[in-house]
């Protein structure tokens, strides 16, 4: 082996190393490291001896490692459990859901689909199935992580001070505890609508029976796939809140207000779009008229209700908010100390 | 025969885990002098405390992060070298640590004997 080979094997080594490393010292460290290297090397060294010096400095991951001296985990010991925990949930939940979503999809498909063979459609859909529900485990993952990652760097760092006897928090009365089910339950049915939203709005219908079962969407699909990233938003707002209260595991002023914060903000992204006209379907009396139900003097006892259905939707979604902060600041209040 | 195995098995782990504590103070205590990090590596196995070199070099930047050692590139001969050495807050650190050693060995001298006094 010639002298190029020899010290293309070190220059690997060395950029291996330092790719592992922040940019700001890695120029230095690489002469550093470079001269050690050589300084290990005997004055007309061989390929072997570069082989054995390189050897005896180890792993290039391990040393870059020592060099770094950080914390290494994502996620730190001090989370893992509940990151475990609610990994767990939106997992299946994700899963449950999308098998609903599918099921629901097998039986109203073949009904769009006449022409085709059931068999042919089913087992198309059935392999879809399998893609979406793989990329939809990995996004929850994703989301979880980044959820727990943020929090962890951001917002409950109050472990920074010296600890002290004093802050032994006071072991809560059971009313101050928040039972595990609560924000599972939150969770598992956000996911789930999540889903509905996201693969299959246009199923979010009134089901009118013709010669065949017809849905009518609710939703005004153009303006709803316009709108829905902010509507996603705030559904991962709404989980980011759950997580956080399981991560608590009891009320407490923090939790509260935090948390209110979230729906805040949640209640800013969706309201407007609730409250917008444009997001329900324009012809959604008209489709409706198709109905045998559907008389005139249904459509006209119904014209006054009518008006106000659109915002009687929203005003649900709103009251639910204001409940949640109501119910929050009352408990994180009540029995935050 | 077993039973010697596992004993040599034990000993060497625990007693890797007795040096670890030692190797900041065997760093310390050569760099009066600057050094490179080779001739580091060299003087600890003379003097029977051999440390890896893996270990070896990313220790004396984290030091030097901590204050306790200063560097200088030297480029006069052929090959550049990084020397470390001492800084005041290294050396004030270092005196106060071969204190904390000395009473340490006292402290456990003491466990010892007073352990096989005890039998």
């Amino acid at each position: 082996m010639n002298k190029l080979n020899k010290d293309e094997m070190i220059k690997r080594y060395i950029y291996d190393v330092t790719r592992r490393l922040p940019q700001k010292s890695r120029s230095d460290l690489e002469e550093e490291l470079r001269g050690n290297i050589y300084d290990m090397l005997p004055d007309d060294y061989t390929a072997q001896d570069v082989e054995n010096v390189l050897q005896t400095l180890g792993n290039p991951a391990k040393l870059a490692a020592e060099y770094k001296d950080e914390r290494r985990s994502l996620i730190s010991g001090a989370y893992y459990d509940q990151y475990c925990f609610v990994l767990k949930i939106v997992l299946i939940a994700v899963a449950v859901g999308m098998v609903i979503a599918f099921i629901v999809g097998a039986i109203a498909e073949p009904l769009d689909a006449a022409t085709n063979s059931l068999v042919s459609t089913v087992s198309l859909s059935i392999a879809e199935f399998f893609g979406s529900l793989i990329s939809g485990l990995a996004q929850a993952f994703a989301y979880v992580t980044i959820a727990f990652f943020l929090i962890e760097r951001y917002n409950i760092r109050i472990d920074s001070r010296e600890w002290s006897v004093a802050d032994l928090p006071p072991v809560p009365e059971d009313k101050a505890l928040i039972k595990k089910s609560d924000p599972i339950g939150g969770i598992v049915f956000t996911v789930i609508v999540m889903l509905l939203f996201n693969l299959a709005p246009q199923y979010i219908a009134i089901y009118i029976t013709t010669e065949a079962v017809e849905a009518v969407p609710l939703f005004n699909l153009e303006y709803f796939y316009a709108v829905l990233p902010l509507i996603n938003i705030a559904f991962l707002l709404g989980i980011v809140r759950e997580i956080l209260r399981v991560v608590s595991g009891r009320h407490t002023l923090k939790l509260s207000i935090t948390t209110t914060l979230f729906d805040l903000v949640a209640m800013a992204l969706v309201l407007p779009v609730y409250f917008n006209p444009s997001i329900w379907n324009p012809t959604l009396l008209t489709d409706l008229g198709a109905a045998p139900w559907f008389t005139a003097e249904f459509a006209a006892g119904m014209q006054p209700f009518w008006s106000v259905f659109y915002i009687m939707f929203a005003a649900i979604i709103l009251f639910a908010y204001l409940l949640d902060i109501g119910t929050t600041l009352y408990k994180g209040i009540r029995y935050g100390r | 025969m077993d039973m010697d195995a596992t004993v040599k098995e034990l000993v060497e782990s625990l007693s890797l885990e007795l040096r670890r504590g030692t190797i900041i103070l065997s760093v310390l205590s050569q760099m009066k002098q600057p050094k490179y990090g080779y001739s580091l590596v060299q003087v600890l196995e003379q003097k029977g405390m051999s440390i890896e070199a893996g270990t070896l070099y990313p220790l004396l930047r984290r030091l030097e992060k901590q204050g306790l050692l200063k560097s200088e590139w030297q480029t006069d001969s052929n090959k550049p070298r990084k020397y470390y050495s001492l800084t005041t807050l290294g050396s004030d650190v270092y005196g106060e640590l071969c204190t904390q050693w000395n009473k340490l060995v006292d402290g456990m001298k003491h466990l010892m004997d007073g352990g096989a006094q005890d039998e």
